[in-house]
Formats: structure tokens, sequence, C-alpha cells
């Protein structure tokens, strides 16, 4: 890893874009409910680095269906938890045999503490209803999650030291310090018990394919599931070439991810989120992949040198738009179209 | 005859020396303190690709399949004269050396070239291998002037082109014994143009070793009419060569240091140096939009591809990535309208832009159309 002092980050976009008001601290994950047209959105990511006091813990709903409009709204939480210690990272859903919707939801106190907050939405209230709250072991410093079941999911540590120092020099030693998770509602096990920095993960449509992106090897690994989660088998892995972080699987099995194309620009912003003369450039990229996972094609629907998103880190298409999430500042939409992706 | 300023002797002799220092001693690489050895392997971007994306609808433009190495945009009568056959240079002597045509319309229905007969005495088709273009037009003429890369004639060929009949009258060959990797010329008045020579060296071993070793041995040179002299040396390999006649600007590429120098044209024709646009890839073409001062690049983005392309220029799986850039003129912001993994397009080499036309020439290959369906933000 030479961190990118060779690249940079060309401006194009898939059609016109601005900034979704309401969001300027953050929209690391957002899970997509497709029937509804609706988006949920995790905001004010603590994660080592401090943040802000402004900064708050929140999950935003964006309605895809607005018109005339841009515009993310808080949600509200119902339930027994500490909102001063609610910092949301990665998040996914499912949808229970009740159809409810459920979220699973990354949280990081501001000692560091992780948990995964699991929520059901309520369609009348248009409020999210906090279930329980999930300790493990094993969830040693996580990232993201890909829900299973309404109780079941796979997490993914994205490494092991606690510290922003202890970070560093566990990215130069090269050891991978990484793992990934799987929760069967009442205990964990290990799927990967060693890797390196495995950050965002998901399944494939089908749910026989875990997708896990290597952040620090800038290569997304495909890994054949076994038989009730007890083992992953390596399919494929791809060499994208760039830091890429969460992932959406579209209607077509397409795999969207937010990138960051230029490390040395992102780690010095994602140390200091609240100085905004320091910003990272953002990326999307679309995955195809044939049938059998051993051949793909990538396209670049956007990118941008940072300044109208920094750091992206997900992106979502719906219909003719496109949400595109970053770690700890905007979030954008862009208009799409089939040519332009 | 003019004899090269060095010896040969006494120049291997200063490469090798520089070479050595510069692999014992750390320097400035893309601004940080990085080796030489760690310098090179970013050099050749073992560490890049592209991500594929298009501003619109694109097409390839039939006609064209040895290439289209340099594109020259005759705005005025809106024609685009293309460089085809430079496998020729490369040491493939069944792709003859020529030039093509094509006329943009506001709507085409067929996108296709037409080659151009070549006609004069003096002019040898067999040693013609064309690389980069430029065009001079003045009271209804056109004068195009061709970078001719043929190993055994580097040389600038002065053509009259008669449109009406499609036919380009060889006037007058420009040599000098300081031609020996001759890129693109740029017109600056009639039959007053500058050169770019890339390296020292003449293509093969003796330029790549050159070249490996990050030297500054590239050249500018201008022709008043009579004479060639030197204009400025120590340049890295400078490439690509652009006019913006209107605000009187001459763009410069570099391959290996990856950026674009802007000088200012005074009326003696000196160039006085302005300002440095960094790319990060390596700029093979250069077009300025003359309306609104936009610069569009062609690129090899991934320098280790293209080498090996130049390596194999026959061979259809050797590919390489494309790039096309724009720098607005007015902010400077650089937005990349194409980009292409060279499944489609390989080695992107030149790039002409003309009312949403977006042109795209390959060393080797293809000549790709592309609609751009929303210039402002491509």
């Amino acid at each position: 890893m030479v961190l990118d002092v060779n690249k940079r980050a060309y401006n194009h976009r898939p059609g016109a874009c601005r900034q979704v008001e309401g969001i300027a601290h953050g929209s690391e994950d957002i899970a997509l409910l497709e029937d509804e047209g609706i988006a949920f959105i995790t905001s004010g990511i603590f994660y080592m680095s401090p943040r802000g006091k402004n900064v708050k813990g929140q999950i935003f709903l964006y309605d895809f269906n607005q018109e005339g409009t841009w515009k993310a709204e808080p949600l509200k939480i119902n339930g027994k938890y500490d909102q001063e210690n609610f910092h949301p990272h990665g998040l996914s859903h499912i949808v229970t045999s009740t159809g409810i919707v459920r979220l699973f939801v990354i949280s990081h106190s501001k000692a560091f503490e992780h948990s995964v907050m699991v929520l059901d939405w309520n369609r009348k209230t248009r409020q999210l209803d906090l279930v329980k709250t999930i300790r493990d072991e094993k969830f040693i410093r996580p990232n993201d999650l890909a829900a299973v079941s309404e109780e079941a999911f796979i997490l993914s540590n994205d490494g092991s030291a606690q510290m922003a120092v202890t970070n560093l020099l566990e990215i130069l030693s090269l050891i991978p310090s990484g793992s990934v998770v799987y929760y069967d509602g009442k205990k964990s096990s290990w799927l990967i018990p060693r890797t390196t920095s495995p950050n965002g993960v998901i399944l494939d449509r089908e749910r026989k394919h875990l997708i896990v992106s290597h952040i620090n090897d800038e290569t997304l690994s495909v890994y054949k599931i076994g038989e009730k989660y007890r083992s992953l088998s390596r399919v494929i892995d791809v060499p994208l070439l760039t830091a890429a972080d969460n992932f959406y699987v579209d209607k077509d099995g397409a795999i969207w991810t937010g990138a960051h194309p230029v490390l040395k620009e992102a780690f010095p912003h994602l140390g200091d989120c609240e100085d905004l003369s320091k910003y990272a450039p953002s990326q999307v990229l679309r995955i195809k992949f044939s049938k059998d996972f051993k051949s793909w094609e990538v396209t670049e629907p956007f990118v941008d040198d940072g300044r109208l998103i920094s750091a992206s880190s997900i992106a979502v298409p719906f219909k003719n738009q496109l949400l595109i999430g970053s770690v700890c500042r905007q979030l954008v939409h862009c208009d799409i179209t089939a040519e332009t992706i | 005859m003019l004899r090269p300023p060095n010896s040969l002797s006494g120049m291997l002799h200063r490469l090798a020396v520089e070479g050595v220092l510069r692999f014992l001693v750390s320097g400035q690489c893309y601004g940080g303190n990085i080796s030489s050895a760690t310098c090179f392997r970013l050099m050749l971007d073992l560490n890049k690709r592209v991500y594929n994306h298009t501003p619109g609808p694109c097409r390839i433009v039939t006609g064209i399949t040895d290439g289209a190495a340099g594109l020259e945009l005759v705005r005025e009568v809106g024609i685009v004269i293309i460089s085809t056959g430079l496998a020729n240079a490369y040491g493939n002597e069944t792709v003859r050396g020529g030039l093509a045509m094509i006329q943009l319309e506001k709507e085409m229905a067929k996108h296709e070239t037409k080659p151009v007969k070549i006609e004069g005495e003096k002019f040898d088709q067999n040693k013609f291998a064309p690389l980069g273009i430029s065009s001079y037009y003045s009271k209804g003429r056109i004068l195009v002037y061709v970078v001719n890369s043929h190993p055994e004639r580097q040389c600038v060929e002065i053509f009259t082109y008669h449109k009406d009949k499609n036919v380009l009258f060889h006037r007058k060959s420009v040599c000098d014994a300081r031609f020996t990797s001759i890129y693109d010329v740029v017109v600056v008045s009639a039959d007053r143009f500058f050169i770019s020579n890339l390296a020292y060296m003449s293509r093969g071993k003796l330029q790549t070793a050159e070249l490996v070793m990050q030297s500054s041995f590239g050249a500018l040179y201008f022709f008043d009419g009579r004479t060639v002299s030197l204009h400025e040396s120590r340049l890295s390999t400078p490439s690509a060569l652009a006019i913006d006649r209107k605000r009187k600007l001459i763009f410069v590429g570099s391959l290996l240091n990856e950026n674009v120098r802007v000088y200012a044209l005074e009326k003696d024709y000196s160039l006085t140096f302005r300002t440095q646009i960094s790319l990060l890839s390596s700029p093979a073409g250069i077009h300025i939009e003359e309306e609104n001062g936009d610069i569009w690049i062609a690129l090899h983005p991934v320098l280790h591809q293209a080498y090996l392309v130049t390596l194999y220029p026959n061979d259809e799986k050797v590919r390489s990535s494309s790039q096309v850039l724009r720098e607005d003129g007015v902010s400077w912001v650089i937005t990349e309208p194409y980009a292409n993994d060279g499944a489609t397009i390989s080695a992107s080499n030149a790039v002409v832009y003309d009312k949403d036309h977006l042109l795209i020439g390959s060393m080797f290959g293809r000549l790709l159309h592309c609609d751009v369906l929303n210039p402002s933000i491509t």
C-alpha cells in the first residue's frame, strides 16, 4: 500500500446531482426498502476519532417518492437506549414472517464499545421501535452486517485495535486482524476468524454468496456460504484497486459500492471530520458478475473530488435515482439513466 | 548536416551516472519522499485501473481498423482528419500509414470515415507513419501538418487539403537530424509550428532505457518557415501539443510527468511558462475548445499497459485502458467524460470535441464516436 499517492479523482456525474437537505454529519450506510421506496440512513458515526459536540447519532429516512424536494427526516427511536452513546454505523434490514421490517444497526458508544441494536419499523407512527440490544465478545470492532433472518446476521470486524494510534500500527503491520462473525440469535461463531480488514458485507440476491470488501487490500471477495452458515469458501477475489466501503445489491444482481479512490486524502479527512477544509474524493462503482461469479464488468457512475460529497461509503440506486452516502458528511442524490451508470 | 549536441558514448555515460545516482538517492516523487524503485512502480501505474463509463451513447466509427493515433478538427468546415497506420512505425510492415477524414454533421445516420488520397511526387507512402496532426485554415485554404514518426523518416509533412476532391497535396517535408522521436505538432501561423520530440533516443531499447531512468532529454523545436531551431530542452517526455489561438496559449503534455504545461505565446513566437496542470495520468493528445477554453485530453491512465501495447501493436488481446479528461476553461475543474478498460477502445491517443460530438482515437485500433448527453457535467 502506498496510500494512492499517484491517484486522483476526475469528476463525473451520471446526471444532475444535489446534496440532500437535513444530513451533514454522515450517511455511512443506507438500507433500501424497495417495495416502499424509502431508505434508512445511519448518521453521526463515531469511529475511534473524536466527533464534534453537536454531532448526534441518528437514523434518517429518505423517501424516494418525494417530488420537488430532496430532504431526509430524522426518525424517532422508541425504547430504552442511551442517546448520548448512540453512534450508528453499518445497517441491514430484513422483512420478518409477520411482514415487519426489521433493522439491525451497529452502534459504537463514545467509549467505543460496540453493540447491535435491533429495531422494528413502525409504518403507522413512522418511528423505530427498539426490540433489543445485542452485545457479544466477538463484536470486536464491528463495521457492517448482513441480515440473514429476523434473529440472525453476519457481521464484519474490520480490525481489532480500539484506538486510532494502534489502528495505524495494525494497518502498517499488514497482519490480518479482522474477522467475520455469524450470530444466530443466541450465540456467535466465526465464519472467517482472521482476515484483512473486512468492511462492507452483503448477501447476493439468492442469499447463497457473501460479498466482502477487504478495504485495505482494495479487493472485493465473493464467498460461497456453507450449510447452515457454518463456513465460507472463497469463490473469487476482484482487485478493485480502490478502497470499496459498503455494498448494495440491486434487483439485477449488480453490486453497488461507495469507495475511497485516494486513501492518502481519506485518512486525514476521516481523522478530523469536522474540519471542513479537509475532504476526500468519492467514487461509486457498479460491478456486474456473471452467474458463476467468474467474470465481471466494473463501471463507474459517479466520481467527485470531495467538494460535493466527501469520502463516499455507500451507493443505492432506486429506479432513475441514486443515493450516495458518505462516512461523516453529506448525502447526495443524483438522477441516473441506463446510459450513464 | 547538423550533428547531435553530444556524442553517443558521452550521452550513454551521462545516462548511466545519472541513473545510478537516482536509484541511490531518495528523491521527490508525487510530492513525497519515496525511493526511486517505488517511484518507478508508481510511474508504471501498477496500482491503477479505470472503471468504464461513457458520456452518452457511443459507437465504433467504421472505416478505421489500424488506429487513429492523431485527430485534428478543422473547425471551420467540420472535418476531422485522422492519422492511421501508426503500427508501421512499430515494426509492422503489413500496416500502411495513411490519413482519413470524417465529416461531422448535426444528425449523423452513419459514422464512417473516408480514406484521403495523397498526391505528390516527392512523397513516399511506404515511409509514412502519421502521428500528431495540426491544421491551419486561412482564406478557404486548409493546410495540414502531419508528424511522420516513421523510424527512417522523422519529418513534419505539410499538405494542402482539397475538400471537394478529398485529396491532400504534399507540399513540403520539414526534417532534421535532431528529430529522433517526434510526437506532435502545433501550428501557430502559416508554416510556423512547434514540434515535440519525446526523447533523445529513437524508439527502441535505448529509448526505453532513457525513459525508465526518468531522464529529461525531450525537447520542443520551432520551425519558422525556413529553419528548425531548438526552443526548449530538458523537458520530460513532451508529447501532446495544442494551441488556444484566442487566448494565445500553447499546451505541452508530458507523458511521464503526467502533466500539461501551459505557455503564453508571444508575438515573436517565444513561449513564456505560465502554469502546470497535474493530471496523474499520461497525456497523449490534447484538443482545445476555443469558444470556452476547455481542454480535452486523451490519456493512457495505466502506463504499463500502454507500453505493452506498443510492443505488440497487432495483438488484439493486448489492450490498454483509455481515458478522456476535460479541464474547464474557467474553473479549472477536471472531469472525466470517458473511461474504458480497453475492451471497447484500447490505448486512447487522441481526442476532438465539437458540438456534442466526441471522437476518441486509439493508437493502433479503433476510432470511437460518442454523444455527450450532459456537456456541462459529464
